[in-house]
């Protein structure tokens, strides 16, 4: 009896809902209409994981084998240690998330407004610096011979270092370059937050007595807690992305047991090799899609628990 | 409330933390800068490999930036690419106004739906042929539309867009505006997007910076040189894939590595310079509403 | 009020309205797409007759006939055909290139082209394959493995016949030469694709090894011939100061990059291998070079180098060109500092505005403890090149458009230019090959236009066109084609060949098991290898454990897909 009553209730609720608000709904169907077309029609194509997909057929043309590739990835000799290797540089660059956030703060705090407006330009310049050219200058800043990195140490007395010999610097290489490369970008949000922050209370904070400080840490963090907490979300739902290109290009046979992560396989495998292999990349896609999704909705839950704002 | 109230109220603390605030900004700058520096002299510089601890160039030259102004392409490319960007930003930015805001409505019963029906598009997509299949099928190919279409909306910009229309803008003045018999639409018109400078300011840009750094969808769809945006001619002459050198012919791989050596850092610089002038504009926005009064009064 | 509360009873009516239609119009639009998903029905065939988008646009309905063999122009009434290619840097400007003009005017076939863009190239023929519109002719090299691709759905069109009829230059070339035919032909016995060949002497093997030629002078002039030589040769480089700075900061070797792995160079003095780490002996067995002995004592006298501080391995294996040509590129005299450059030839690393090319030069292999001396030999260069689509409506014309390249003639244009004296000249000065008569090239291959380059339309090279460049020595260090000879002959006596055919066929399942795995095992070697010699394993005390993780990652699976993509025992 409750049954049938519930459905014609939120059939109701949904009717009722479209007349009382048409705008809304009226705006929505271009979004609604964009993701149908773009996302959803292909996402036919998702069942590429699953069938033996060569590009001379169509999709349905192609065998069904079911969770092939997914086992052969699986089971490749050193997958252990790509994962690992995808997992430590993303929770790396994922544990220095809050340093855009720091920098923002000490912008907002910086008295001379000119000397503000320029450090943002310039920090914001590393962002479009292509990234051939980026690990080019990586590169050149760390030779053993000519680097600048090592006239320094030299300069303080030290022995010159091989950096990108080393495995054990890899990982601090590539996360620290590519910190040097968002800081400024990637605080823009946190800046435009910032300057969302309601003044008045910083007034009444003033007026009660409170440092620079404690300011930061009672109104201007909390005002922008929200966005910190999505952009978190956000990274950790992404933490088995490392985009390719910047590590393949920094990877030689020295470090390699440590740069070797799913997407530079992936590429080898697909795109570089003469078969690419659109079945095994579209495999390794959705299992890499998945964990990001169990890695989200943690997050999402623990995020929800603790600061109240939330994807979902 | 301008600068100089906020910082009348400073104590001793205070001081001390502007002080030392101020030292690590200008430290972080010197970081930031100095390799910056190196680009731009190693731009002027006739031979990019011969460079120290200084920063001046070796051998001053404009022979970078002349090859970069005599290669045709670089031009067509940036036309293109401003076109592109222009386009697709207005483009996005209509497209995550139309799903942040209803989004962002409590009163809106399709919010839980459509959020997920978002959610999962970040993480399943058909990939590069069914898309590039739909394209062709919309008679897309070798057009602007290809370009911009595919990815106007990111659901992430989405988010945070619609995380600031639900942050930002209390409660009260939604009351207030239905009390005054204001609609959804009229609401987001009238109130929310002038107050919305700064993220809308901030969405834009990254949807900008996005469009004009993009290069993949162009890379599959585009057929014709002359829409080629910057970025693919940038590509071809920054070679990434350096197994291909390989696989050509001697003469042409060498004339390739020299044709890169010599624009590398010159064509960084003439490239990004549109963008780097953006964000002084958009800076402008990032001001603090007025918004509070309008609650207040 | 009434009239009020009617209007917004319309005004919401006429929202409701506009909403539904909007549903339906997306409901329409994805319909329609989701419809039409299949490029191609199963056998492959353009879903509709008006789907062949070979855009010929002759006339429909004449008859097109070709000239006889050796006739030009192909056809008396004009045709178009499609070609699709990547960019050519040759060819800067489609329109004005003179090869592309007088060959229209020679053959009366107009080109349509589409230049891909350079990269991803693979993915670009993949999407060409998957749109279901095929272009007459894919003017680019192929793998056996694109061309199988291709063939499952009936993409390219079986030349065999095609070549009987209208390839005369192609039918002489596979007369002549019948591991050509082999080459060329696919698993299902047909042949769909011309040949690229490529007889450079300086590709047969592309590790080689350099001196700085002023310090070899200083030190006697005596190139040393063994390893043993050669270890001491570095070791003068290390101690003698030979720039005279008072310091001893001379780098006795050093280089960068795959190429410039000194490992294949050495180990022709110890153990014979080719580039993957494997090469068929002249019975016809398949041999794996990296678990040998020989292989570890290779690796043991450059491990023993780098400890001496003669091979800067740490530099080597992570510095990038600019960091190497830095190194090298010093002026002479006190400042100069690089002994030894392992590397393909001296335009890597050599900065001709600094240096000329002449002041490295290439030694040969050097003769190991064990006497072995023997330099892999890669052959001639050999490639898929050119196919016809099913889609072409003039399969005869665009055969015999592709077969004069095949030709002598064909070939020289392609590497010369069309236009005698304007593009090249010909001169009584003695050539590279040793003709007579030999090429003096007038123009800019890149600025003025007037080729289309390689990787596009077939060739079928020989020593007489691709030597045909006059000996200048004025030339020697801008033109690479002496230092490339020199350094070729160096090893000329020492080759043997590795017995791998330059064209594989074989299944599908072979192959993807074997590109998976050789990635896999190359890598490892790859890590292993640098690890040996910088010292990070030990040789004596971890070899067995190399062994034994080489066989736990699958070797033998390894070894057997290999064996059975060549046919080797």
């Amino acid at each position: 009896m409750q049954k049938k009553e519930a459905q014609p209730a939120l059939l109701q609720k949904y009717l009722h809902n479209i007349r009382s608000n048409p705008g809304l709904y009226i705006m929505i169907i271009l979004p609604l209409v964009y993701l149908i077309i773009f996302k959803y029609i292909p996402i036919y194509g998702v069942q590429i994981a699953f069938r033996d997909y060569s590009p001379a057929r169509s999709i349905t043309a192609s065998p069904w084998v079911g969770l092939k590739y997914v086992k052969k990835f699986i089971s490749y000799y050193s997958f252990w240690e790509i994962m690992r290797n995808t997992l430590v540089l993303n929770l790396y660059s994922l544990a220095v998330f809050p340093i855009p956030i720091i920098f923002a703060l000490m912008l907002n705090y910086m008295r001379s407004a000119a000397f503000k407006k320029t450090i943002q330009v310039v920090s914001y310049i590393p962002h479009f610096i292509s990234t051939v050219v980026m690990v080019g200058i990586i590169m050149q800043f760390l030779n053993k011979q000519t680097g600048v990195i090592n006239q320094v140490i030299q300069l303080f007395g030290g022995n010159p270092i091989e950096f990108m010999s080393k495995p054990g610097y890899f990982s601090h290489i590539y996360v620290w370059s590519g910190i040097w490369q968002g800081i400024g970008y990637n605080s823009i949000i946190y800046i435009s937050a910032l300057s969302g922050v309601s003044p008045e209370l910083h007034e009444a904070a003033i007026v009660d007595g409170a440092g620079i400080l404690k300011r930061i840490w009672h109104v201007d963090l909390p005002g922008i807690l929200p966005t910190v907490a999505i952009t978190f979300i956000m990274g950790c739902g992404s933490i088995f992305n490392v985009g390719y290109e910047k590590i393949y290009l920094m990877q030689n046979n020295l470090n390699l047991k440590v740069s070797e992560v799913i997407s530079t396989y992936v590429y080898k495998q697909g795109i570089a090799s003469t078969m690419p292999q659109y079945s095994m990349g579209a495999a390794i896609d959705l299992f890499v899609s998945l964990l990001n999704i169990v890695m989200l909705l943690l997050v999402n839950r623990v995020t929800k628990a603790l600061t109240e704002s939330s994807l979902w | 409330m301008t600068n100089s109230k906020k910082y009348q109220n400073y104590g001793s603390g205070d001081r001390i933390f502007c002080v030392v605030n101020g030292f690590l900004l200008i430290m972080i700058f010197i970081i930031l800068l100095y390799p910056l520096l190196f680009i731009i002299s190693a731009s002027f510089s006739a031979d990019t490999t011969v460079m120290g601890l200084s920063l001046l160039p070796g051998k001053f030259s404009l022979a970078g930036y002349r090859a970069v102004f005599e290669y045709k392409d670089i031009w067509t490319g940036y036309v293109n690419s401003l076109i592109y960007m222009a386009a697709g930003t207005l483009l996005s930015l209509t497209l995550t106004v139309c799903c942040a805001y209803p989004l962002s409505r409590r009163d809106f019963a399709m919010r839980n739906f459509m959020m997920t029906l978002c959610m999962i598009t970040m993480y399943f997509s058909g990939g590069l042929i069914p898309t590039f299949l739909t394209v062709r099928r919309l008679g897309m190919l070798n057009s602007m539309w290809a370009i911009i279409l595919p990815g106007s909306m990111s659901v992430y910009n989405m988010i945070v867009m619609r995380t600031y229309f639900q942050t930002q803008i209390p409660d009260e003045l939604w009351d207030s505006a239905q009390l005054d018999g204001c609609g959804n639409i009229q609401f987001l018109f009238s109130i929310v997007l002038p107050l919305s400078g700064a993220i809308l300011a901030v969405i834009g840009l990254f949807y900008a910076v996005g469009n004009w750094n993009s290069y993949f969808s162009a890379l599959i769809y585009l057929t014709d040189r002359k829409k080629f945006p910057l970025s693919i001619i940038l590509r071809e002459i920054l070679i990434t894939n350096s197994a291909k050198l390989e696989f050509m012919d001697l003469d042409t791989s060498m004339a390739l590595q020299e044709r890169q050596n010599l624009m590398k850092y010159s064509v960084i610089i003439v490239s990004s310079l549109p963008v780097l002038l953006i964000y002084p504009f958009v800076q402008k926005y990032f001001v603090k509403g007025v918004m509070i009064g309008a609650v207040k009064g | 009020m009434n009239k009020k509360v009617m209007n917004k009873k319309v005004m919401k009516k006429k929202k409701a309205a506009a909403l539904i239609s909007a549903l339906c119009l997306a409901i329409l639009i994805t319909g329609c797409s989701g419809k039409s998903q299949k490029p191609s029905d199963s056998n492959g065939k353009p879903n509709s007759a008006t789907e062949s988008a070979s855009g010929s646009k002759a006339s429909s309905g004449k008859e097109i006939k070709v000239s006889d063999p050796n006739e030009f122009p192909i056809v008396t009434n004009p045709v178009t055909l499609t070609a699709w290619t990547g960019k050519r840097e040759h060819i800067s400007d489609p329109k004005k290139n003179t090869m592309i003009r007088e060959y229209e005017k020679k053959t009366g076939v107009h080109i349509k082209w589409t230049f891909v863009p350079g990269e991803e190239y693979s993915t670009q023929l993949n999407l060409s394959f998957a749109g279901g519109e095929y272009p007459d002719m894919y003017l680019t090299n192929l793998t056996p493995e694109q061309v199988q691709t291709a063939t499952e759905s009936k993409i390219l069109l079986p030349l065999n016949d095609l070549i009987e009829s209208q390839g005369t230059n192609t039918k002489k070339v596979l007369e002549e030469n019948p591991e050509y035919k082999k080459y060329l032909t696919s698993n299902d016995g047909n042949i769909y694709t011309l040949m690229e060949t490529d007889v450079g002497v300086h590709m047969r093997n592309t590790h080689k090894m350099f001196l700085y030629n002023d310090w070899l002078q200083k030190l006697g002039g005596k190139v040393p011939e063994t390893t043993g030589e050669f270890r001491d040769y570095l070791i003068q480089i290390r101690d003698k100061d030979l720039n005279g700075n008072g310091k001893k900061d001379e780098i006795p070797m050093i280089s960068f990059g795959a190429e410039g792995d000194p490992v294949p160079y050495i180990m022709d003095s110890f153990q014979m291998t080719g580039d993957n780490y494997y090469y068929i002996d002249d019975s016809g067995k398949l041999v794996f070079a990296p678990i040998t002995d020989d292989w570890k004592e290779g690796l043991r006298y450059l491990n023993d180098l780098y400890q001496e501080g003669l091979f800067y391995a740490e530099e080597t294996y992570t510095q990038d060109g600019d960091s190497l040509k830095a190194l090298v590129n010093k002026k002479k005299g006190e400042d100069f500092l690089v002994g030894a450059v392992p590397s393909f030839f001296q335009g890597r690393f050599i900065d001709t505005g600094v240096l000329n090319w002449t002041d490295y030069v290439p030694i040969g292999p050097l003769k190991g403890p064990s006497g072995h001396q023997a330099v892999p030999d890669n052959g001639i260069v050999f490639r898929l090149c050119s196919a016809i689509s099913s889609q072409c409506k003039y399969p005869e014309v665009a055969m015999k458009w592709l077969d004069y390249w095949t030709g002598e003639e064909g070939t020289f244009a392609n590497a010369y230019g069309m236009k005698k004296g304007v593009n090249y000249e010909m001169v009584d000065k003695p050539a590279f090959s040793g003709a007579d008569q030999s090429v003096k090239v007038l123009q800019n291959s890149y600025s003025d236009n007037f080729r289309f380059g390689e990787n596009m339309v077939p060739k079928v090279d020989s020593e007489k066109i691709r030597y045909a460049v006059t000996d200048d020595e004025s030339t020697y260090n801008t033109n690479n084609t002496f230092i490339l000879m020199q350094a070729a002959r160096m090893y000329e006596s020492y080759y043997q060949s590795l017995n791998i055919p330059s064209i594989v066929w074989s299944d599908k399942e072979t192959i993807s098991k074997m590109t998976e795995d050789s990635g896999l095992f190359n890598d490892y070697i790859k890590r292993a290898n640098t690890e040996f010699i910088l010292g990070t394993r030990s040789l004596d005390k971890d070899w067995d454990a190399y062994l034994k993780e080489l066989k736990d990652m699958g070797l033998k699976d390894y070894l057997t897909v290999l064996r059975k993509y060549y046919g080797a025992k």
